[in-house]
């Protein structure tokens, strides 16, 4: 029998007593305020800043293999995605296997950085930051890992400049525009003008992005996460990894509006990257450059970079040893969801031990 | 009276959710994968927009007319110093540029120690200058100052036990960062 039949909703002979009421409250807050957990909390040190970008070492307690691995990750949202909790941490599997891990955070953009695109921090963070990097780490070669926005511009890098890159690695990163979904028909140059937005706007709100995500799936985004919590609230379950995650997805950071620009008119609307036709500081970015091994790795339920827009990267590019994974997950579950640890991570480990010393 | 316990106010939401879900999504996804919708949502995020910056542009003549700094003054001062922060990098550029070109020059560790020591020096000289004048044996015991002198009155370090210069381990490496400044 449905409970929505199952007689009066509070009989009077019975309240829900204090413990009931607390936790009804803290799903409230929840619902209200957002997670609040700690996250990104394995030990770092920072070892250069530029402007916001601030690159981190995570260094290993038994560093086994000599070629360190460089995060990228995307302009929006916050990079401590690979570190949300101990539990679920990417970066400490990462060192825990020997590995000298560095991390680049993009920062909170001011309003000094509105006018920031890609030749800024492609073009111009990101060489510095690769620099310092094998500074600190002693080598001459390494490994760029890039996540979403960041797999793509850490290709593009690839793409300008393949000294002393050992490996790339991109992980739900969007190569072909063409067909985005959604995003395509939203984003289509008849109904919306970027440019206007960034000009009239200097920074892209993170709500504004937050709510374009969320709409790709409204009903799961707005009410299915929320019967989620209040499902495992209710049933006394474990919320630390819900609510990092909660956090996280609530911790977003404005899209300085030059870069938003580009990001959409260049790539969403014209689909210039994948003919080639991105320019980073007057040089075209050709993706075919690319020869290094390349593991490219697409989810299946991922709604914001869909397989069919990551694997043309491997039909582009020179490299003999390539590879595309099509893993089940979604964005960002792939990488922090409960299957990560048996599903990604041991994949992207094996692929790495073999190319790594 | 009734004595058990009430029914959970959220599973009967949960349950209307699981029933309703697929059919909700499936509604929202024809909604908003029309031309009308994103024609519409287009429309409303220019208007967003106009009103975002008609905003913008009264905080500043406000701001002009009280004589306060406004966001772009701000913003000024901050590219200033990202400037600054431009020329300290080309300046380290240049430092390891040179010091991977010349690996028989001291290494900044060296040139950090021979500081530290030129310090304690200075303050073992400043120390013993303002001591009173004293006729003191040859062989009597240091002055106290001497011994409470830092790392003047240790033994100082020798050059078997000072850093290294630094190896040129990475000068064969590809000079990679050639950023427009």
């Amino acid at each position: 029998m449905s409970p929505l039949n199952d007689g009066p909703m509070w009989p009077s002979a019975q309240f829900p007593d204090q413990a009931q009421l607390d936790v009804y409250e803290e799903g409230l807050r929840i619902m209200a305020f957002g997670g609040k957990v700690p996250t990104g909390t394995t030990p770092k040190d920072v070892v250069y800043t530029r402007n916001k970008t601030t690159l981190y070492r995570y260094r290993s307690k038994n560093r086994r293999h000599a070629t360190p691995i460089l995060l990228v990750y995307a302009l929006i949202n916050r990079p401590y995605i690979f570190d949300l909790r101990p539990e679920s941490s990417f970066i400490k599997f990462l060192i825990d296997q020997g590995y000298d891990v560095f991390l680049i955070d993009w920062g909170t953009p001011g309003w000094e950085d509105r006018n920031m695109d890609f030749d800024d921090y492609v073009g111009e963070h990101l060489p510095l930051c690769v620099e310092r990097m094998l500074r600190a780490s002693g080598t001459d070669d390494y490994t760029l890992f890039g996540y979403c926005m960041g797999g793509t511009m850490a290709a593009m890098y690839a793409a300008l400049h393949p000294e002393n890159l050992r490996n790339l690695v991109c992980l739900t990163a969007p190569f072909e525009f063409s067909d985005t979904g959604l995003y395509g028909i939203w984003l289509d140059d008849r109904h919306f003008d970027a440019q206007q937005l960034a000009d009239s706007l200097g920074l892209i709100p993170a709500d504004l992005i937050d709510a374009g995500n969320m709409m790709l799936r409204p009903v799961v985004n707005y009410v299915g996460s929320n019967v989620t919590m209040w499902d495992r609230l209710l049933a006394g379950r474990d919320m630390t990894s819900f609510l990092a995650l909660n956090k996280w997805v609530k911790d977003g950071v404005a899209f300085p509006g030059a870069a938003f620009a580009q990001w959409i008119t260049q790539f969403y609307q014209q689909n210039l990257l994948i003919k080639g036709e991105i320019t980073i500081q007057g040089e075209k970015v050709d993706l075919s450059r690319i020869s290094v091994p390349l593991l490219n790795i697409a989810g299946e339920q991922d709604h914001i970079a869909t397989p069919q827009q990551v694997e043309p990267l491997n039909e582009i590019v020179a490299s003999s040893d390539k590879s595309f994974l099509l893993l089940p997950g979604g964005h960002v579950a792939m990488l922090v969801g409960s299957g990560a640890q048996k599903g990604l991570w041991p994949k992207i480990l094996e692929w790495l031990d073999k190319r790594s010393d | 009276m009734s004595t058990k316990p009430p029914p959970n106010p959220f599973e009967a939401f949960k349950a209307a959710y699981d029933q309703a879900a697929e059919s909700w999504s499936k509604s929202m996804e024809q909604v908003l994968s029309s031309e009308d919708f994103a024609a519409a949502a287009g429309r409303m995020v220019a208007r967003y927009a106009d009103a975002q910056e008609a905003l913008r542009q009264a905080a500043e003549a406000t701001s002009d007319q009280l004589h306060l700094p406004t966001k772009d003054d701000l913003a000024r001062v901050a590219e200033l110093v990202l400037n600054l922060e431009r020329k300290i990098d080309a300046a380290t550029d240049k430092l390891f540029e040179l010091s991977d070109s010349r690996p028989e020059l001291p290494s900044l560790e060296v040139w950090t120690h021979i500081a530290d020591r030129l310090a304690a020096l200075e303050i073992a000289v400043k120390t013993f200058a303002s001591m009173p004048a004293t006729t003191t044996p040859a062989s009597a015991d240091p002055p106290v100052a001497a011994k409470t002198a830092p790392v003047a009155a240790k033994a100082p370090p020798s050059a078997a036990t000072a850093p290294k210069q630094k190896q040129p381990a990475r000068a064969s490496r590809t000079r990679r960062t050639a950023p427009k400044e």
